[in-house]
């Protein structure tokens, strides 16, 4: 994952009224991590081999990878 | 530009094009990490805890579902600072609630480091005319289900519009009345915003194209 998006500036106040967007915190994100692993039943490692050859041993693995790659993108649990 | 702003009513498009279609009180919520706050995931009934292991978008109007949708993008802000980005996506069909029995899925990834495209499908079945071709190939790949299918690239790559579409005409799903207008309000708003991102990267041919139509176009 590349994209390559400016650092972004607050133009303003953001208000969501009904909870529709949350803020995870490091602590939030680690059990995140320590969840998603724990479910597929696959390390990191494992996922990021499956991934490079195209051949994720379950759904749950593909689904779990891309999620993990994109909004939890640690190796090790971040301390 | 507000990436929560901006994310927010992205979610809200997507709840309403998937009540307005297929589906029954569906919400999306978005997530965003405090320390990286240039990425927000949207998917449906994620926690802060449980990404993973969350059901699946049932595709219902009001009987039992036959079908679920799981759907989650990750969004940024282009290079311009202007509009937003879809980072990835991934749009998948599934058999059970609990998303374990695939049917098919949609992935895109932006600058795609694995050398498979950035946008392509999958579908976990078996063909044996497939495994007859890939047993006689040198790569990992032996089933059918393991391919990459390319699907058109980074600006006019499917979309969950295209995936109701597909349900309702197939009769896989029941459609709401007014589907196709709600479908087509939406894929002219995604293909609008593809098109101007097209625009950004190749101004000179946009600017030949509208000149040819006879538009008075001025370089900047």
């Amino acid at each position: 994952m590349t994209a390559s998006a400016t650092p972004l500036e607050d133009d303003g106040a953001f208000d969501d009224e009904d909870g529709v967007v949350m803020i995870a915190t490091d602590e939030d994100l680690h059990q995140a991590w320590l969840n998603a692993l724990q479910f597929v039943g696959y390390s990191y490692e494992e996922l990021e081999e499956q991934a490079r050859t195209g051949a994720f041993k379950s759904a749950a693995a593909h689904r779990s990878w891309h999620i993990i790659k994109s909004l939890l993108p640690w190796r090790e649990p971040p301390a | 530009m507000n990436l929560l702003r901006e994310t927010r009513a992205f979610a809200d498009n997507l709840s309403d094009l998937l009540n307005g279609t297929i589906c029954h009180g569906i919400r999306m919520s978005a997530m965003q990490s405090s320390t990286n706050r240039n990425q927000v995931w949207v998917s449906f009934r994620a926690n802060l805890h449980r990404l993973v292991g969350t059901p699946g978008i049932p595709v219902s109007v009001g009987r039992a579902p036959r079908c679920w949708l799981d759907v989650s993008f990750v969004l940024s802000i282009d290079e311009f600072n202007q509009h937003l980005m879809v980072v990835t996506s991934y749009i998948g069909l599934y058999a059970n609630v609990g998303l374990t029995q695939v049917l098919l899925h949609y992935d895109y990834e932006r600058d795609k480091r694995d050398g498979y495209p950035d946008a392509h499908l999958q579908i976990p079945a078996t063909s044996d005319p497939w495994a007859s071709l890939l047993a006689r190939c040198p790569g990992d790949s032996n089933e059918l289900g393991r391919l990459h299918l390319p699907t058109g690239g980074r600006r006019f790559r499917p979309t969950v519009e295209d995936v109701i579409e597909f349900l309702i005409v197939e009769r896989i799903a029941e459609a709401r009345d007014g589907w196709r207008d709600v479908v087509s309000r939406s894929r002219d708003l995604f293909l609008g915003r593809q098109l101007r991102a097209a625009v950004r990267r190749y101004p000179e041919t946009a600017a030949h194209q509208l000149t040819s139509m006879g538009y008075a176009v001025a370089a900047p």
